[in-house]
């Protein structure tokens, strides 16, 4: 048995670890946090309304129809046009998306870890949560349509989480005066049953063939991870969770997900970004990917008033009515963007920035127009005061790896990127000041 | 190149299992040559355009990052982009020879990296596994929107099912999730004091409407007439504000929970004579159900729905006439108020507007009536109406006190019991084997109760203690992994308490009963005669369900009936009152199909035609059959005109086989070569797009499009192996009516061209109609009986089909044939065959 381990659950209940704290401390007192969130918006859209005109470049480009709903933010997004995904194209480019391997092939599945976990293996360890996951489903869609954008370094996919109502209160439910007086038997409880199991799975070891011990290793470090999670909540257990304004605990405190009664995607957009805002500006988490439009779905819900699903607009067949619903639909999603924006922007920061400045966002597709691979809406938004440059419309080479966007995005977290990264040829230098 | 490097760690694994096998002789004999006229000019020694030389490219698509290059090649040709316009072009022949050898050394190489080595693998239950397996362990059951359906994610596939070793990981997350519902599952397996919220039976009699002053406005409605004993609804419907509250919590819904629901009602249909429907909702849940009202207005019925329903749902239920007369109430005052109230608004004279609007009030009417007289409003007499008697809500059904776990394991009941050790080992021996399903290794019970002991001394109580315990059971690797122990490497034999475990997942989706763990005590698994009777047994047994529900659903992709939603303007009938939630009905045929085939010990050949089907009164209906009434499903003979029966016929695959706007017959026909005969079709190149839409005025249905897609060379090579097998289909529109004109996509008017049913199978076979289509499938005996097999071997063991197996699959499909394709004899012959059997 592994005695660091063994360790490290008993230091568990005795006291609230140090370093962490310290690394807290130190957090607040240098620099105001670097964010970074990733979003899929699987399925492509209608590019025709979407990119700009190629000859439009520069800050001052002319909006496209669809970009023109964030007209507000024009000085703090920039779309990249040329972006392409190696491996997408098709219905498989979520598995590729975050991770730049070949993803889900006719040879079967391979992946690697996501550039957002990139990030968090480095900064993970200063907030409350490494990383938060979110999607249209919970869970990973492995196999599937994928609901999460995030793969681990053993390339496990990481489970995303649909209802904002359970991440509400991971990360915000304060903890009442009876649970925490049950808090540390809590913990020792766990601990206790983390460690019998953690035994039970070694004295299986023996006795497993060669070709299961990779799944008893997949035991082996789920079991671990939670374990570190354990420390990492006892060691914030005496840290009240943050606090929040009486309107933030009215909207969260119900179950609200796709195919709650009288659903309305309009609401629920707003909820899920609503959370993310307070994830950041809470410093619950640095990191996030959420799946906003799983593939091939979406655009069903009643509220978008959208003729069929999003797959079947984006089967449009260059049919202009098509089109232009689709096009439509494109921008009812883009005012969900404009609305986190907006929300962001609002939040202010000590230096006197916002939380968006302090904040990068990027977005993008499986697929361009017509099942492509190349023609990705890709556009990355805020992080002005971690370095980024706007550029309004940046006319990149066609066919630049989408993985060069996240090369450039790990550069402005300040992070160690590995020295070939993906099939990223580079960071984007025109993005950074 | 960090990505080679993957495959080949992938492959690090895998090579010692089993040997890769190029086949180099085709390479040699075909390809090379091919790659050397066509190809090697630009791409060889001399010139690398695009830098990629194809002459040193490796022959064994596995070797480094080959693998990703060959696909590139298949890309380019069948995109038809390589050879460049100007050079040679390849003949037809040619390139299927080529492109058929590049996509089966894919495809064996995905098996290749896939491979366990021919050996099933340790894995983990699913989702549903984990929750029939606990309901059966505390013999417990979960209400919608708790327990572990509700708090795992659905779990990952592979080849279509959630069984699969290789797809069933284990992320932090989920493991952080067992944990979680371990505890609850322990607290609702350990309940000492029964709970504080009990079942209520509460009812709402519709004549006390008046007495509630929300809805004391419906009884002045002319729409609604009161009654003594109840109302009758001409149009709108009805509610029960705060009548329904339960005791607790003076809500509706007190916790989450399962409640029935009843409605006494009763219909008259009027003049119009048509059937009427009534919904019930609630202001929390949305839709809860639709009926339709069959009973008669004087003798009214009890309409019954047993739904769970969180505090979310709370509220009030809301019962509505969905297809009552469209009348409003229109009388002189009403009018005249109307008009005062226009005009002052037009003058800007917005108080007096508001004053005058306020005397409907006082005239004791609504400000929302529109401006249309009805002059069938007059006379009621003649009009359909609803008559309801009441409405009543009973629950949160609460079971049987104390719960059949606390009587398991406190038998004399828990306050007569003793509390210590001994109680909590005598609980663990009944347990642990169980959960384990199999005896317990010595010291094994020890660890648990050690753990238990730890709890005691840390001052927690027995029940908690037993709690902690239960919890570290359910998270334990023995528990949540279905493992068979090889130290040495070697396949062997399972034993008999391991086989006990591989039949009860395979045909239960759950841990042995006692009965089968009886049998494995007794040795009583091993002989052929053994395990048919046990797997008669098994059937037999409503956990069968599961089967069902399981394979069938992963099968036949049924999750994916509802991809495509029909136009709602073109495909009005899906959308008729009478056959709404016909979409989920759909999902069940082929469920209930297939039960019956094996229930009754049938032919699988059922399944590609028949002249029955399992059908309710909506979905009979549908299918234009006269006589099935009630919505249980049953053997129903289908007249032959209506070509119906068996899967290909089925309403629900047509809808998965279409976008909503147009039948997508390639699609169709992927789906007939993957799950009829397992053979899926290749994937398309990347790009490849949609075919083109009907261009108004050129009338060119899907099938014209198709065929002129056919023309370019490079696509007819897969399309012609693919489309035969969709466009025979083409008589069943996007929700699956029969068509003899071409319908959706804009096509209307006297222009509309006929369906025309025309093909070549690949093996020669020529169909004109779609009986003969039907036909040259129907003849495909051995081929779907090989296909079907591999299928349900793959969701028996939980791995994928290897070249090993292939002898084996000979085996049983030469059984099953035997026994006249009999559905059943194949279940018995996987669970008799050595894969089965062994470890």
């Amino acid at each position: 048995m592994n005695l660091n381990r063994k360790q490290f659950i008993q230091a568990g209940t005795a006291a609230m670890s140090l370093p962490y704290l310290e690394a807290l401390g130190d957090a607040k007192k240098k620099e105001i946090p670097r964010r970074m969130g990733i979003f899929y918006y699987g399925t492509g859209m209608n590019m025709n309304e979407f990119e700009p005109a190629a000859d439009s470049v520069g800050p001052d480009f002319k909006m496209s129809p669809t970009l023109n709903v964030l007209k507000a933010h024009k000085k703090d997004l920039t779309f990249l046009s040329g972006t392409y995904l190696k491996y997408g194209g098709g219905h498989e480019g979520d598995y590729t998306f975050a991770t730049g391997a070949p993803g889900k092939t006719s040879s079967g599945i391979e992946n690697t870890i996501s550039m957002d976990q990139v990030a968090a293996n480095q900064v993970g360890h200063l907030t409350r949560y490494p990383s938060i996951q979110l999607g249209e489903r919970k869970g990973t869609g492995y196999g599937g349509d994928l609901d999460t954008l995030s793969w681990s370094e053993n390339a496990v996919p990481l489970a995303a989480e649909c209802d904002p109502y359970v991440i509400f209160n991971r990360l915000f439910k304060a903890t009442s005066k009876d649970e925490m007086a049950s808090q540390e038997s809590d913990f020792q409880k766990q601990g206790s049953v983390l460690d019998l199991v953690y035994k039970r799975a070694n004295s299986m070891k023996k006795s497993v063939s060669k070709t299961d011990s990779e799944k008893l290793d997949e035991y082996f470090t789920s079991v671990r991870e939670v374990e570190k999670q354990l420390q990492r909540s006892i060691d914030w257990s005496k840290k009240p969770k943050p606090k929040l304004q009486a309107q933030d605990y009215k909207q969260f405190s119900a179950s609200y997900k796709p195919n709650s009664p009288n659903f309305s995607y309009n609401k629920y957009a707003k909820m899920m970004f609503d959370l993310l805002a307070l994830a950041w500006s809470s410093e619950s988490t640095r990191v996030a990917s959420y799946v906003v439009r799983r593939e091939s779905s979406g655009a069903t819900w009643k509220d978008l008033k959208s003729s069929t699903s999003f797959h079947g607009l984006t089967h449009h067949g260059n049919e202009p009515k098509k089109l232009a619903e689709l096009a439509r639909v494109d921008r009812i999603y883009m005012t969900h963007w404009n609305y986190f924006l907006t929300k962001l922007k609002s939040i202010k920061e000590v230096d006197g920035n916002s939380l968006l400045d302090h904040t990068m966002l990027a977005f993008s597709s499986s697929m361009g127009i017509g099942h492509s691979k190349d023609r990705l809406p890709t556009v990355l938004c805020g992080g002005k005061a971690l370095g980024i440059k706007h550029q309004g419309h940046l006319a990149m080479k066609k066919n630049t790896p989408l993985s060069r966007l996240w090369e450039t995005m790990l550069h402005g977290m300040k992070v160690e990127v590995p020295e070939t990264f993906q099939d990223s040829t580079g960071k984007i230098d025109e993005l950074l000041t | 190149m960090r990505i080679s490097l993957l495959i080949i760690f992938a492959l690090f694994g895998a090579l010692s299992l089993s040997a890769f096998e190029p086949d180099s002789k085709t390479y040699k004999s075909v390809v090379r040559p091919f790659l050397d006229k066509h190809c090697f000019s630009c791409h060889g020694p001399k010139k690398k355009k695009g830098k990629l030389r194809l002459d040193t490219l490796h022959s064994s698509v596995i070797e480094g990052s080959a693998s990703e290059v060959w696909i590139e090649v298949i890309n380019s040709l069948s995109l038809g982009e390589m050879p460049p316009e100007d050079e040679p072009q390849p003949k037809v022949e040619e390139l299927e020879e080529v492109m058929g050898w590049i996509t089966g050394e894919l495809k064996k190489a995905r098996r290749h990296l896939q491979s366990s080595g021919g050996r099933v693998l340790m894995r983990r239950l699913n989702r549903q596994e984990y929750t029939r397996t606990i309901e059966d362990l505390f013999q417990m059951n979960f209400v919608n929107g708790q327990g572990p359906m509700a708090l795992l994610s659905p779990d990952g596939k592979i080849d279509g099912f959630t069984k699969m070793s290789k797809a069933l990981m284990l992320d932090p997350s989920l493991m952080s999730n067992y944990y979680e519902l371990g505890k609850t599952i322990a607290a609702k397996a350990i309940q000492t004091a029964q709970p504080k919220i009990q079942s209520e039976k509460r009812r709402f009699e519709v004549e006390n409407t008046a007495q509630s002053r929300g809805i004391a406005y419906i009884t002045k409605r002319r729409s609604s007439g009161m009654m003594k004993n109840g109302i009758k609804l001409y149009a709108e419907g009805l509610r029960t504000a705060g009548f329904l509250k339960h005791s607790a919590t003076k809500t509706m819904i007190p916790e989450l929970g399962t409640y029935t629901i009843r409605i006494k009602a009763g219909a008259f249909k009027g003049e119009r004579g048509t059937p009427l429907f009534m919904k019930l909702k609630s202001g929390g849940l949305g839709d809860i159900k639709q009926w339709e009202v069959t009973a008669s207005a004087d003798n009214p019925q009890i309409y019954e729905v047993t739904v769970d329903i969180a505090p979310q749902g709370n509220g009030e239920l809301q019962l509505g006439f969905v297809n009552g007369t469209g009348f409003v109430e229109i009388e002189r005052v009403v009018n005249e108020l109307f008009a005062a109230v226009k005009k002052l608004s037009k003058e800007g004279k917005r108080l007096e507007a508001e004053r005058a609007r306020s005397r409907f009030v006082l005239e004791g009417k609504s400000a929302g009536l529109a401006q249309r007289l009805n002059p069938k409003t007059y006379t009621l007499e003649k009009l359909p109406y609803i008559f309801v008697d009441w409405i009543e809500i009973e629950g949160p059904q609460k079971g049987q006190w104390p719960p059949k776990s606390m009587q398991t394991f406190f038998p004399s009941g828990y306050e007569k019991s003793e509390k210590d050790l001994k109680a909590a080992t005598a609980i663990l021996k009944k347990l642990l084997p169980r959960a384990f399903r199999r005896p317990i290794k010595p010291g094994e019970l020890d660890v648990y109760l050690g753990l238990f002991q730890k709890q005691t001394t840390a001052g927690n109580k027995f029940d908690e203690a037993l709690r902690v315990v239960i919890s570290a059971v359910l998270c334990s690797p023995d528990f949540l992994y279905i493992f068979e122990p090889n130290e040495t490497g070697k396949k062997r034999k399972l034993t008999s308490f391991e086989m006990a475990s591989r039949m009860s997942y395979f045909l239960w989706s759950s841990m042995p009963d006692d009965k089968l763990f009886m049998a494995a005590a007794k040795g009583k698994l091993k002989s052929a005669g053994d395990l048919d009777k046990a797997v008669d047994s098994l059937l037999a047994d409503s956990r069968s369900s599961r089967f069902y529900e399981g394979f069938v659903n992963e099968w036949l992709k049924i999750e994916e009936f509802d991809h495509f939603e029909p136009d709602k303007r073109t495909y009005k009938d899906y959308f008729k009152n009478e056959f709404i939630g016909i979409g989920e009905d759909m999902k069940k045929e082929p469920v209930e199909f297939v039960r019956e085939l094996i229930q009754k010990n049938l032919s699988m050949l059922n399944c590609i035609k028949s002249d029955w089907s399992m059908l309710n009164e909506k979905l009979a209906k549908f299918y234009g059959i006269k006589g099935v009434s009630g919505s249980e499903f049953r053997r129903v003979r289908i007249p032959k005109e209506l070509n119906r029966g068996g899967f290909i016929t089925m309403a629900g695959f047509h809808k998965w086989g279409s976008d909503g706007n147009r039948t997508k017959p390639v699609e169709r026909g992927k789906y007939v070569l993957d799950v009829l005969f397992n053979a899926p079709a290749p994937p398309p190149p990347p790009n490849a797009g949609e075919i083109e839409p009907n261009i108004k005025g050129k009338n060119l249905t899907v099938r014209d499009r198709l065929l002129q897609h056919q023309q370019i060379q490079s696509c007819a090579v897969c399309h012609k192996k693919i489309d035969p097998y969709g466009l025979g289909l083409e008589n069943f529109n996007v929700i699956g009516k029969w068509r003899d004109l071409q319908d959706g996509e804009g096509f209307r008017g006297k222009k509309v061209p006929k369906v025309v049913i025309q093909g070549k199978f690949p093996s020669g076979e020529t169909y004109n109609n779609f009986e003969e289509y039907r036909d040259v499938l129907a003849g495909m005996k051995d081929r779907f009986a090989r296909g079907l097999t591999e299928k349900m071997l793959t969701y028996a063991l939980g791995r994928t089909i290897e070249p090993s197996d292939l002898g084996e699959i000979d085996d049983i499909v030469e059984l099953v044939k035997k026994d006249n394709y009999s559905m059943r004899t194949l279940i018995k012959a996987i669970v008799k065959s050595e894969a089965f059997q062994s470890k």
